[in-house]
């Protein structure tokens, strides 16, 4: 009888090795998804075997069949000292890993059932789920050890089936034994227990606790040793528990089988297909086994699906899977999504490559889970990452088997995501991610973006845009660059004289071609002097065609800024391909149209200049002076004129040139026909109640009904924090909202409207705050400059790159990074623009202060040295 | 002479990175140094150009040398490695903080030597220094009153030598009368070599000419050495050795082309190291030279010379630092000008009969009698001996008789400084004013007086802010008449400037600021009072009128 125990030992310890090996969760927990589940299960099923039993803390306690510690993780909070044991090596080597910091906990593997412990050292020895599936010498041979270890008084709680008798073949180390309950408590009388008591699992326990076929159910039984055992033979003792020894025939392996099977379903319903596969296979396994043919070919059809080319279509249609070398692959509509050779292998490499990218601690962004491989492999070896799946379903599929990446996935790329770099699985590109684009380019952008840019800015010599491109130079240095403004603005008086003089049209084309060449040797000279890495013109900027080809030439990216309408001026035909990038205010056919001659064309709307722009407190006087219910400050453009001569019953100023100065309009008119100065039409724009934006139309009568572009008065009364009626524009919305601007599509919605807030001045308030933050966050030059460099950055890099490598001021910084006050000095004559000489520089940013620190000092004797050196090289 | 007596040894930091005969000019500064007492440790700070001059100036401990031609150069046409710059200056800069000197000297009036000392932040500082906010200070009242002679049009009134004010800038009474060097022996065994090479005996009597036609205005015609030469080695016999630097080798072959008489010159120009050149001067019986570094190479081997003044040269200041030596200066108005300026016509040059020059020289360096010669020969010029004054000053003594109007007031103002500085005597005071400038200065320091001791005043009363703004306005606007004085003043332009330079150098708090304002107000007081006094008793003395 020894030597046959002995046998079914090795037997079922290799079962029990096998089984949680292969999901150790699924055998303890009936498949839980993580071990804290797994944990809560065994909290539940401990309080159930301890239900009432007076045992504090200092009671030591062991389990029999500890397995992977699922029940000593609870009991190692309520007792100083835990002991569990084990057959499964693999159970306990387990344990030991998801208990080591436990120092409580102490595990043992034992190969019998001689539990190796001194006699009477526990007040507590439990079991649960572990005794029901041995055989009974087995059974009863863990009782008597349990009589021996237990002190006097000490407690027993087993849960173990009790009904019918049901016993199974020895080498089955899966069947559920059954007692019949007076055999059970025979037994423990015979062991020196008393105070037996049988209790029932709850009714709402979730696993089943019968054996409905055999009249049998799951109990918890719990005794009190308080006498000596009076038997110490196993033989005897299964003689009290089993009379019968009839044994039925083994249903570990349809139990098992079927445990799989079920298994498996879940883990398809999860789209788990990978795991369920495995479990599949070792279904069909077991049903080799049985022999059971229908059983067999049901299984082997559910393996080759999963294995084979649909397995589950989405309702959309545009997205399914096939399981390829164990990867669930993507296809989107018709596109895969990742390798379909080798998935797993490529988007392994794709991970070392990107691991090979990136420094621990930097922030990357990946994009695209493909077969999910690749994002794993990356998630071994770097912590700081984020997860971006465009197709919702592919995201849901992978989170489901690996949910504790959960937290690293994001819904969408927000422009101001902080991150350093983004990897994109190469089959996503496909897929043109606006959003993932704009984010690269940022990331591109950002490496020249941070360095020292020097940039020059070219206004016209009159017009429009004349006070843009001084905005443009004052937003460039609020960013921290150099920038250089070439105002042409004093040539204006020569300009216009031209056109006086008593020469024909031809010659006075000649004569403005000369100062266009004039102001192009300008911009040359300039620019080889101050080697700037971007050349940014506005709209009518004095330059030849071979000018801006030089300056491509010799380094400097060219950028034209069209701040006009690209139907109605049409100059830019002539010079759009000579730029290196082209900015436009309109989108759509604008782009389309000017992409066919230019390079790198993008949308750039104008903006407000908040230092110039801003809101400000009138007087009295000034309030009678530019003050009044509606205004207007502009050309007088056709459109405008016919609209507002049907306005004149209203308290309305117009101000600006070109308008008609006769009966009835001039009665508009309170000053002459001029120009205004800022500070002028900014106190126009306060001290109005309604402002009114009608963008001028040379051929509609009142507006453009395919008007696009913003003009920059919108933006510049939204920073007054005044509020406007703007006529509707297409891609008004797209900067405002119906909240921040009120538009107006028709002259009676007009005047409807211009009545409506007259009389309501806490709306006109409300809107124009509602204008003026917006303005303040996403439209000021600064901001257009920064996505005017993001453009031009990431896709002239290298041009940009090598420009600024070449330039003697990046040297320069570069080398005196470890000098604060030498870095400090020419950083600060870098962003004021003062030349590259020494001198010069000093004389601008050091000179004058009144105390000055050490670093300082030397560089103030190095300027009188440089100064001085006529003296110091002639006395030499 | 106040005797300054040093009790402990002293780390002494001296810097002069103006010019080479500066250097030479300094070594009586170095030497009392070392005598004041004999641990003091001398460091000289000077530019990599004069690193030679350092190897035999004397009883220097530590020479930093400057490579100030390499910095210009990198910061005017290599910006991009500046951290080399940085890092060379910084290194010196750090090596002189951490070699903790005691006391500090900069002989030197430019700026950058001035930051220098001011960066080592040395506890006692004397010379051209900075305040902190870097602007110059004139921590010294010898630095200030050689300012006040060269920044307005008094420095013809200048009697002092840039020696004796290096000496007495650094604080040192106690110095040899003459320039000093060091290995003079090894110098002359350098130049015996040398001129074997150019098999030319040196124990036959030779002159040194050094031309010195890199300064050119200050240097006389090159037709005229030329013709000097050529008729002093037919009537003398002797040889003659031309020396000069590569800026003179050029114009030195032309002047040889010139001469019938080259076999007896021997052209060194550009061809001696500074040993070689100051073996050479010292085995010479003579030097003929302009107001240049060798002249002081002379001066410190006890070479006889003679050296022309001309154009912005002036012999007080910069003439050869030991006795018994001639010095020639033309007679014109325009002289000594602006060593900035340019001169097209250089009439000076042509007051130096180059025939007289022959036949003083002939006698002089032959030790023969030679102030008859002096005496006549030069009726442009005034010729001058070089001496040392009771007081251990350097002084010129005019040997012939060539009327020079400003010689009494020179005198004069050399008095009253010497009274005042060192309180050699006690000067009277006059309210005889010596004429209208110096009555107006009088009464506008006493005006200051007035002024600042209500300021005190007020400051002690707490007087209200606009108070003190409107004293401090009148201040301000009195002191503008005292500058416009500095500027048009014949007389008492220096007591001016010298007033305004003393006001630069006030420090403290508004306190101390008041009480240091109200002494300057006095001392002007008290010097134009004492002026009037010497020009009073010297008008009575003789009938000169000391005031044009």
């Amino acid at each position: 009888m020894r030597g046959k125990l002995k046998r079914v030992k090795s037997k079922a310890q290799q079962d029990w090795d096998e089984r949680i090996t292969l999901n150790y969760r699924l055998w303890m927990s009936d498949g839980v998804g993580s071990d804290e589940e797994m944990f809560e299960t065994g909290e539940r099923d401990l309080n159930l075997l301890l239900e009432g039993l007076p045992l504090n803390q200092e009671a030591s306690v062991l389990e029999i069949g500890c397995g992977v510690g699922r029940l000593l993780y609870a009991a190692s909070k309520r007792f100083k000292r835990i002991v569990g044991v084990d057959i499964s090596e693999v159970a306990i080597s387990k344990a030991k890993e998801l208990l080591k910091h436990l120092p409580n906990v102490e595990l043992n593997h034992v190969t019998s059932s001689k539990l190796g412990v001194p006699d009477q050292s526990f007040d507590l020895v439990f079991s649960f789920a572990t005794f029901p599936c041995l055989p009974t010498p087995e059974f009863c041979s863990y009782l008597l050890e349990c009589a021996r270890v237990l002190k006097f008084n000490g407690f027993l709680a087993i849960q173990i089936y009790l009904g019918e008798e049901l016993l199974y073949p020895d080498d089955d180390s899966l069947s559920l034994r059954s007692y019949k309950p007076e055999n059970l408590k025979a037994v423990f009388t015979v062991l020196g227990f008393e105070n037996i008591k049988i209790k029932s699992f709850p009714p709402d326990y979730p696993v089943a606790t019968s054996i409905p076929q055999h009249k049998t159910k799951a109990v918890i039984v719990v005794a009190q040793k308080l006498a000596p055992a009076k038997v110490s033979s196993v033989d005897q003792l299964v003689q009290i528990l089993a009379p019968s020894q009839t044994k039925l025939s083994s249903q570990a392996t349809q139990y098992e089988l079927c445990l799989y099977y079920n298994y498996a379903k879940k883990l398809i319903s999860e789209k788990n297909l990978s795991e369920a596969l495995k479990f599949v296979e070792k279904a069909v396994e077991l049903s080799r086994k049985l022999k059971d043919t229908e059983i067999e070919v049901e299984l082997a059809k559910l393996s080759s699906n999963l294995k084979g080319t649909t397995v589950f279509t989405f309702e959309s249609s545009d997205l399914k899977f096939e399981l390829i070398q164990g990867v669930a692959c993507p296809f989107y509509k018709g596109l895969p999504l990742t390798n379909t050779l080798n998935p797993k292998a490529y988007e392994q490499k794709f991970a070392e490559r990107v691991l090979e990218q990136v420094s621990a601690d930097q922030s990357i962004l990946l994009v695209g889970v493909g077969g999910g491989e690749w994002i794993e492999c990356v998630a071994k070896k770097h912590q700081r990452f984020l997860v971006f799946e465009p197709i919702k379903e592919i995201a849901e599929a992978f989170l489901s088997r690996s949910p504790i990446f959960k937290n690293k996935f994001v819904e969408r790329v927000p422009s101001n995501i902080e991150v350093s770099q983004v990897f994109m699985l190469p089959p996503y590109k496909q897929l043109n991610l606006r959003e993932v684009e704009h984010l690269q380019k940022r990331l591109i952008a950002k490496k020249l973006k941070e360095q020292n840019l020097s940039i020059m800015v070219i206004g016209p010599i009159s017009g429009g845009s004349l006070p843009i491109a001084r905005y443009v130079h004052s937003a460039i240095k609020n960013l921290g660059y150099r920038s250089t403004l070439l105002d042409f603005s004093s040539l204006a008086n020569a300009s216009s004289q031209i056109s006086e003089l008593p020469i024909d049209e031809c010659k006075a084309a000649s004569c403005h071609k000369s100062l266009v060449e004039y102001c192009s040797s300008v911009i040359k000279i300039v620019a080889e002097e101050e080697k700037p890495q971007l050349a940014v013109f506005l709209a009518q900027a004095p330059v030849n065609p071979q000018t801006l080809a030089e300056l491509s030439h010799a380094g400097i990216t060219t950028v034209f800024w069209f701040v006009e309408d690209y139907l109605r001026f049409k100059y830019w035909q002539e010079y759009a391909e000579f730029y290196d990038h082209f900015a436009v205010i309109q989108k759509g056919s604008a782009i389309l149209e000017i992409s066919k001659v230019a390079k790198n064309v993008f949308y750039l709307p104008v903006a407000a200049h908040p230092q110039t722009h801003h809101p400000i407190r009138l007087n009295r006087d000034e309030l009678e002076k530019y003050g009044s219910d509606l205004s207007f400050i502009g050309y007088g453009y056709p459109n405008r004129v016919k609209t507002f001569l049907r306005l004149l019953d209203y308290n309305f100023k117009v101000w600006g040139k070109m308008w008609p100065t006769t009966k009835p309009f001039n009665k508009l008119l309170p000053d002459k026909d001029r120009l205004l100065e800022p500070e002028e039409y900014i106190k126009i724009f306060c001290a109005s109640k309604i402002n009114l934006n009608l963008h001028s139309s040379t051929e509609k009568d009142f507006r453009e009904l395919s008007g696009d572009f913003v003009n920059p008065r919108t933006f510049e009364i939204a920073a007054c924090k005044a509020f406007q009626l703007v006529d509707s524009r297409s891609l008004l919305r797209e900067l405002y909202s119906e909240d921040e601007i009120v538009t107006f599509d028709s002259f009676e919605d007009l005047k409807e409207k211009i009545d409506y807030f007259l009389a309501r001045p806490f709306e006109r308030e409300k809107f124009a705050l509602q204008a003026y933050k917006r303005t303040l966050s996403d439209h000021t030059y600064e901001q257009r400059i920064d996505a005017l460099l993001t453009e031009v950055c990431s896709a002239s890099f290298q041009k940009i790159s090598d420009s600024l490598n070449n330039s003697p001021w990046t040297r320069l910084l570069k080398s005196i990074q470890n000098y604060p006050a030498a870095k400090r000095l020419f950083l600060t004559a870098f962003q004021k623009g003062v030349p590259f000489d020494f001198h010069k520089i000093c004389s601008s940013c050091l000179l004058g202060k009144t105390e000055y620190d050490l670093e300082e000092w030397k560089l103030l004797y190095l300027y009188h040295v440089n100064k001085n050196s006529k003296r110091f090289i002639k006395y030499a | 002479m106040k005797d300054k007596r040093v009790q402990s040894p002293r780390k002494c930091l001296i810097c002069n990175i103006a010019r080479f005969g500066d250097l030479l000019q300094m070594s009586p500064t170095l030497v009392g140094l070392k005598s004041e007492h004999p641990e003091n440790f001398v460091t000289l700070v000077t530019s990599t150009s004069f690193g030679e001059v350092t190897k035999i100036l004397p009883k220097v401990d530590k020479i930093l040398l400057l490579d100030l031609d390499w910095t210009i150069k990198k910061l005017s046409h290599d910006l991009t490695n500046f951290a080399e710059v940085y890092n060379k200056a910084s290194d010196i800069i750090d090596e002189l903080i951490s070699d903790n000197y005691t006391f500090g000297a900069n002989l030197s009036s430019n700026a950058a030597s001035s930051l220098l000392l001011k960066i080592i932040n040395l506890p006692e500082q004397r010379g051209w220094i900075a305040d902190d906010a870097g602007y110059r200070l004139l921590n010294s009242r010898w630095t200030r009153v050689l300012c006040a002679f060269l920044s307005g049009h008094t420095r013809h009134l200048n009697s002092f030598n840039v020696v004796d004010y290096f000496r007495l800038i650094a604080e040192v009474t106690r110095a040899p009368k003459h320039l000093v060097i060091e290995r003079q022996s090894e110098c002359n065994e350098a130049a015996r070599r040398l001129l074997q090479n150019f098999s030319f005996d040196p124990s036959m009597p030779f002159l040194v000419v050094h031309t010195g036609v890199s300064q050119m205005k200050r240097s006389w015609r090159l037709e005229y050495f030329a013709k000097f030469i050529d008729h002093f080695v037919e009537e003398s016999g002797w040889n003659v050795i031309l020396t000069g630097s590569g800026m003179e080798k050029i114009m030195n072959q032309v002047l040889v082309k010139e001469l019938k008489n080259k076999h007896k010159v021997l052209d060194l120009s550009d061809k001696t190291n500074i040993e070689e050149l100051t073996g050479v001067i010292s085995l010479a019986k003579g030097l003929l030279t302009g107001d240049t570094g060798p002249l002081h190479l002379a001066a410190a081997t006890n070479t006889k010379s003679i050296s022309l003044f001309v154009a912005s040269g002036w012999p007080y200041e910069t003439g050869p630092y030991r006795e018994g030596n001639l010095v020639i200066r033309p007679v014109i108005e325009c002289g000594p000008c602006s060593p900035n300026g340019v001169c097209s016509t250089v009439e000076c040059h042509d007051l130096i009969d180059w025939r007289s020059l022959v036949a003083l020289s002939k006698s002089f360096f032959l030790g023969e009698e030679f102030i008859t010669e002096a005496k006549n020969g030069f009726p442009d010029c005034f010729v001058y001996l070089t001496a040392v004054d009771d007081f251990g000053f350097f002084d010129l003594i005019q040997i012939n008789n060539t009327f020079d109007r400003y010689k009494e007031l020179r005198r004069l103002y050399r008095q009253l400084i010497l009274a005042d500085f060192e309180s050699i005597e006690q000067i009277p005071v006059s309210e005889d004013f010596c004429d209208k400038d110096a009555y107006t200065l009088c009464a506008l320091a006493r005006q200051g007086k007035e002024i600042t001791s209500k300021l005190l005043e007020s400051l002690k009363e707490k007087q209200s802010k606009a108070f003190l703004e409107s004293l401090t306005n009148q201040l301000e606007q009195l002191d503008e008449k005292i500058a416009e004085i500095a500027n048009l003043s014949q007389s008492v332009s220096l007591l001016a400037h010298l007033y305004l330079y003393e006001k630069e150098a006030i420090y403290g708090d508004v306190l101390e600021l008041g009480i240091q304002t109200l002494e300057n107000y006095r001392d002007l007081e008290t010097r134009v009072l004492q002026l009037n006094w010497l020009v009073n008793s010297l008008t009575r003395q003789s009938s000169l009128q000391i005031i044009s």
